[in-house]
């Protein structure tokens, strides 16, 4: 998933002198998961705006100086940023958005698995009953592949915060599976 | 928010320590049995990848982030024209202090923040913050002269105020600290630009937040060109300042642009520069629009200044030598 330190530092450098073959690794290696994290937090349009953050990336590349992940943590703050704007700027959105996900088109065994045993519309009203800060948190954790510490300097909060609010969310959805009934 | 006792915090913490979280949110196995099924659950949320982007897709990004990439490095805006260079460095006082009033007003009328000295990487503020710390005036008595401009400045007498404003900026020492303190406060500006258009700051309305980052970004962009004299600097940013602060012009602005947030009267930028700010032969006249939506407003209507065709940027070839394509 991640380039490595060496290779992404050369590809920075690339990068930052106007290399379009530094920044097709780049958009190939962000695309997906900006993607994915913008359409599970309710971007209108999320392919549009993860092309736009990395725009934005690029008109700024030459005041970054530091490592990939605290790249990752870069992209993903624009990225977070971005999604305020929009969810501020659609006064048709309702105040709360729901988690999209495209979960009933992944394939693979775990996938699989899970679905055997909790249905799509089961796992939503899990997501549901979350906290936006806590839909916020999971999906930087789960779809956007960031750390703890990548997670609390995107949403602004300190690392023990973070913690505390993934732990919560993952109570409330544990406390959704136990209602449902389901059983392995 | 929080309904959770200490005894809960408690209990959820006896339930999920920081490995099992960590083990749940990685998409591996739980070791608690009892979570298994949370686990096959966030494990399926995990290994969820959208499908990739298409070449197509790619190379459209590459193209354009790379000619933008070409636009915004800093180092490739001085001209190796040493006349050209001496005039700009000529005014960098003036500039910086221009640039000093402008963002002490906006900062004062645009309620975007009380304390941008307290401004916390995330806020809104943060990179203004910085970019008064790069030009130097964000302490002691120097602070304070550019807080005394800024009223001066936001009462009107805007003349009063640069002059003001001038004298708590040292010159500085040589040619290069000259031309790395533009550099800086251009780059600082621009960051500064990225920040508010994108920040999250709850007391300023979105329309104030694109206006002062359309002008943030102007700002930036003067400040690198060589040709305008200091007066004309000034006359340039007091306007936007005036029209972010007039209102005027913004709602139009917004309703017609909304994702560039273009502010300040548009037959001033860009073509349009008045005849007395010299020549516009050295700009790449033309360049590619950023025509990005949600972008940054941060064009001039050509490029940026001084900064040369794109085919003396480095790099255009493809990958440096050596550099290891991954």
């Amino acid at each position: 998933m991640a380039l490595g330190d060496e290779a992404f530092a050369s590809v920075l450098d690339a990068a930052k002198s106007g290399a379009e073959w530094a920044w097709s690794s780049l958009y190939r290696e962000y695309w997906g998961p900006l993607v994915g994290y913008l359409r599970s937090r309710g971007a209108a349009e999320p392919e549009d705006t993860a092309s736009e953050v990395l725009l934005k990336i690029a008109r700024n590349v030459h005041t970054f100086g530091g490592n990939e992940s605290s790249f990752r943590s870069w992209v993903f703050v624009i990225a977070h940023r971005s999604l305020i704007d929009d969810h501020r700027r659609s006064s048709r959105r309702p105040e709360t958005t729901e988690w999209r996900t495209d979960i009933g088109d992944a394939g693979g065994d775990v996938e699989e698995e899970a679905m055997d045993h909790l249905a799509t519309a089961e796992l939503l009203e899990a997501l549901q009953s979350l906290t936006e800060t806590q839909r916020d948190v999971l999906a930087l954790r789960l779809v956007a592949g960031l750390t703890v510490d990548q997670v609390a300097e995107v949403v602004g909060k300190r690392p023990g915060a973070v913690k505390a609010l993934q732990r919560r969310a993952l109570a409330s959805l544990q406390k959704v599976i136990d209602v449902s009934g389901v059983t392995l | 928010m929080s309904h959770y006792s200490v005894y809960e915090d408690d209990m959820l913490n006896k339930r999920f320590p920081d490995a099992e979280m960590e083990r749940l949110l990685t998409g591996q196995p739980p070791e608690n049995p009892e979570l298994a099924l949370l686990g096959n659950v966030l494990a399926a949320v995990h290994v969820i990848e959208p499908t990739a982007p298409s070449d197509e897709r790619v190379a459209e990004f590459a193209s354009r982030a790379a000619a933008l990439t070409r636009e915004h490095t800093p180092e490739t805006k001085s001209a190796s024209n040493p006349v050209r260079r001496r005039r700009s460095l000529a005014t960098l006082q003036e500039r910086l202090a221009v640039v000093a009033v402008a963002m002490f007003v906006l900062v004062g009328m645009s309620g975007l923040a009380v304390a941008a000295d307290a401004a916390a990487p995330g806020d809104a503020l943060y990179g203004i913050d910085r970019a008064l710390e790069r030009i130097g005036i964000n302490d002691g008595a120097a602070g304070e002269r550019i807080a005394e401009a800024g009223a001066l400045a936001s009462r009107g007498q805007v003349t009063e105020a640069i002059g003001h404003a001038a004298s708590a900026i040292e010159d500085p020492t040589n040619d290069d600290d000259a031309a790395t303190s533009v550099s800086q406060a251009a780059t600082a500006l621009r960051e500064a630009a990225v920040s508010v258009e994108s920040g999250s700051n709850e007391t300023a309305s979105e329309e104030v937040r694109v206006s002062v980052s359309a002008m943030l970004s102007e700002m930036a962009e003067l400040m690198g060109d060589p040709e305008l004299d200091g007066a004309e600097f000034g006359r340039r940013v007091s306007e936007m300042a005036r029209s972010i602060a007039d209102g005027r012009d913004i709602h139009e602005d917004i309703a017609e642009e909304p994702a560039t947030g273009r502010v300040g009267n548009p037959e001033d930028r860009g073509e349009g520069r008045p005849d007395d700010a010299g020549p516009p032969d050295d700009r790449p006249g033309g360049g590619p629009p950023d025509d990005t939506p949600g972008g940054p407003p941060d064009r001039t209507g050509g490029g940026s200044p001084g900064g040369g065709p794109p085919s003396n940027a480095p790099g255009e070839g493809g990958p440096p030598a050596g550099s290891g394509r991954p």
